[in-house]
């Protein structure tokens, strides 16, 4: 069954140079507005009890989405349907009121919601449990920290029983213990079988929790599909831009290291790669370099190759110098030299090579090739980083 | 008006909330809803009715004044006041209504409702002073669940437009204020309706308070039954009421854009 279903989905706030504008237009039926897009033609369908996370920038159009599936602004083009009762947490705390007790807050909180009289009355108790208030809930909200706040908007929001449920990055209240319980409550909605849109930054949450990923640019639909590829895509994604505004102070650097060539690498390769330059965790992953010395002695050569991840993060980098292995050179005044990774530990990312022909010391620049063997990493497990560490568990 | 169903709790206890407020915190709580008034009624009684000396039938006293007074001043109050704030009802809710999935239409609705209960302690005083200073209270004061259900209805129509006006034009507030007072002056409610020019009736018959006033008067201290203009009132103020609503739910939805 299908819960939730978007079709050619567009939000477009008209905007009026003031707000009688909007009026005279319903009035005179003469368009006085230009509209900006927050969400372009996006579709998805999502079956019941599952998980759809919303990624995206700032901005690209996630909170509309939420908006829109919840209810509480209306699409202005193509298809909505939302198939059960929807419960949103688009903000914790809305509604409250500083003067009253935190009981009294449960109570017009739920009735907000939508619960009956009697249906507030039984679930009173479990909702004070949750929140951990304690005695504190016969106090006037206006006493209390931000911390309790959110904890008793988070147990009021949340204690109803809906089919679909809709967060908009409601995760990460209060304080780590609060967070954990919060994010159980989410599990244990998840594995009641209701199906639950929610949006995050904390891509880690997205991909430990959700069955779909939704990526927005811009309002439009970047990519849809499995939690993996989608949040891999976006932070690509990410640290592509973030490289962008970076590379101009590389750039710089690099040109006034220019020097008269002498040796050179003439060939470079990459293999261990599926045919496209993409990796899995733990595959075995060569660098192959070619090189001739012209003139120049074996023991006055070195390579290095330094792996770096498309958001210029030195990944790493040795050197036939500091690893103390000799080049050879065979009677062309050439060399081959495989630079391998055995069960290369890398995580989820697109990196590049660059490679480096040096003098003797490690110092003088003969020859390189920079960002080069552009490859990519996909890991199926949950962990995060840059590198598998080698660890283990003391328990 | 399944919506209202559904949340007829929410209703209850957000008018509840919207009473309590006004006494929470402060010392002497619910007596305020009482003390109000009073004063209000002791001011106008001395500038108008001992000063100026108005009179709404010949040959009585300060007192009568202020049993007049008070019949159509209670109920006016409870109007301007509900008016007042339901202009602001969805400015002031922003985040109920985007945050929350709550139908706006019953800001309004809420703002209306606590109304009531203002109006039906403004009544109770004017009952006790018939009682006491006039010539007792006959069974006609039954009605007056209609004359509140009329004053009801108008506050709402009212309130739907207004409401959603102030999202648009945010100078509403300012302007429904001098409005109301237009209105406050534009009723016999601080002088008897025998005083308005005879060339001026024919206007102050449009005001719907010109009867509803009037109305009051008729079952709680002459103790007769309302006039005619009433239940035209009666059966207005249930058109303007829908008129409103058909209002809001037009225009709505152009307002959740610009709030």
């Amino acid at each position: 069954m299908i819960a939730v279903s978007a079709s050619k989905l567009c939000k477009g706030y008209r905007l009026y140079k003031k707000p009688s504008d909007s009026l005279k237009e319903l009035i005179f039926r003469k368009p006085c507005h230009q509209v900006f897009w927050a969400l372009k033609q996006v579709d998805f369908k999502l079956e019941a009890g599952k998980t759809l996370g919303v990624i995206g920038d700032n901005g690209a159009g996630k909170s509309t989405l939420l908006k829109l599936l919840a209810g509480t602004i209306k699409p202005s083009q193509g298809e909505l349907n939302v198939t059960g009762r929807v419960s949103a947490i688009l903000e914790l705390g809305s509604g409250f009121h500083p003067e009253f007790t935190g009981v009294e807050n449960i109570r017009i909180g739920c009735a907000v919601l939508g619960l009956s009289a009697t249906e507030i009355q039984k679930k009173l108790p479990e909702i004070i449990e949750f929140s951990e208030l304690g005695d504190a809930v016969n106090r006037p909200v206006k006493n209390y920290s931000s911390g309790m706040y959110v904890r008793l908007a988070f147990s009021v929001v949340t204690s109803v029983d809906p089919d679909v449920l809709i967060i908009d990055e409601a995760l990460s209240v209060g304080d780590q213990h609060f967070q954990r319980k919060s994010l159980e409550r989410i599990r244990s909605f998840i594995d009641a079988g209701k199906t639950v849109v929610f949006c995050s930054h904390n891509l880690y949450q997205i991909k430990s929790l959700c069955d779909e990923v939704l990526w927005l640019d811009k309002g439009e639909s970047q990519m849809l599909g499995s939690p993996e590829d989608v949040v891999e895509a976006y932070l690509d994604s990410c640290r592509e831009k973030d490289a962008l505004t970076k590379q101009e102070t590389v750039a710089k650097t690099e040109s006034n290291t220019q020097s008269e060539s002498k040796a050179e690498i003439v060939r470079f390769d990459l293999f261990g790669h599926d045919g496209q330059g993409r990796f899995q965790t733990g595959d075995d992953l060569v660098i192959e370099v070619a090189g001739i010395a012209n003139g120049v002695p074996a023991d006055d050569l070195t390579l290095a190759v330094v792996l770096m991840r498309n958001d210029n993060i030195h990944v790493y980098g040795s050197s036939t110098e500091i690893d103390n292995i000799p080049i050879i050179l065979d009677q062309n005044q050439s060399f081959t030299i495989r630079f391998r990774l055995p069960g290369m530990q890398l995580l989820s990312g697109k990196f590049s090579v660059y490679l480096y022909l040096l003098d003797g010391g490690g110092i003088h620049i003969f020859d390189k090739r920079e960002n080069v063997l552009d490859f990519s990493v996909r890991h199926d497990s949950r962990e995060v980083g840059v590198s598998r560490l080698a660890h283990v568990w003391e328990v | 008006m399944s919506q209202i169903a559904n949340y007829s709790q929410a209703v209850y206890l957000l008018s509840a909330r919207d009473l309590k407020q006004r006494s929470a915190g402060s010392y002497l709580g619910w007596l305020w809803l009482v003390l109000q008034p009073a004063f209000m009624l002791l001011i106008y009684t001395f500038v108008f009715g001992v000063i100026l000396k108005v009179r709404f039938q010949t040959g009585s006293g300060t007192g009568d004044f202020a049993l007049y007074l008070m019949a159509g001043l209670f109920p006016f109050n409870a109007f301007r006041e509900a008016a007042d704030r339901s202009t602001s009802s969805l400015t002031s809710n922003r985040q109920l209504i985007q945050r929350v999935v709550f139908p706006p239409v019953l800001l309004p609705l809420v703002v209306s409702m606590t109304s009531l209960v203002t109006e039906i302690a403004g009544l109770a005083i004017v009952a006790l002073a018939v009682l006491v200073m006039g010539e007792g209270l006959t069974p006609w004061v039954l009605m007056f669940p209609l004359l509140m259900l009329a004053r009801f209805l108008l506050n709402l129509g009212v309130g739907w437009v207004l409401s959603v006006l102030n999202v648009f034009f945010r100078d509403m507030n300012q302007l429904i204020g001098m409005l109301l007072t237009l209105l406050f002056f534009g009723t016999p409610i601080i002088y008897p309706a025998s005083l308005v020019p005879e060339k001026w009736v024919w206007i102050y018959k449009l005001n719907p308070f010109y009867h509803l006033v009037s109305a009051y008067r008729s079952i709680f201290i002459e103790g007769i039954p309302p006039e005619v203009g009433f239940y035209i009132v009666l059966v207005l103020s249930a058109v303007i009421a829908l008129l409103g609503l058909v209002f809001f739910s037009k225009t709505l939805d152009r307002a959740k854009d610009l709030l």
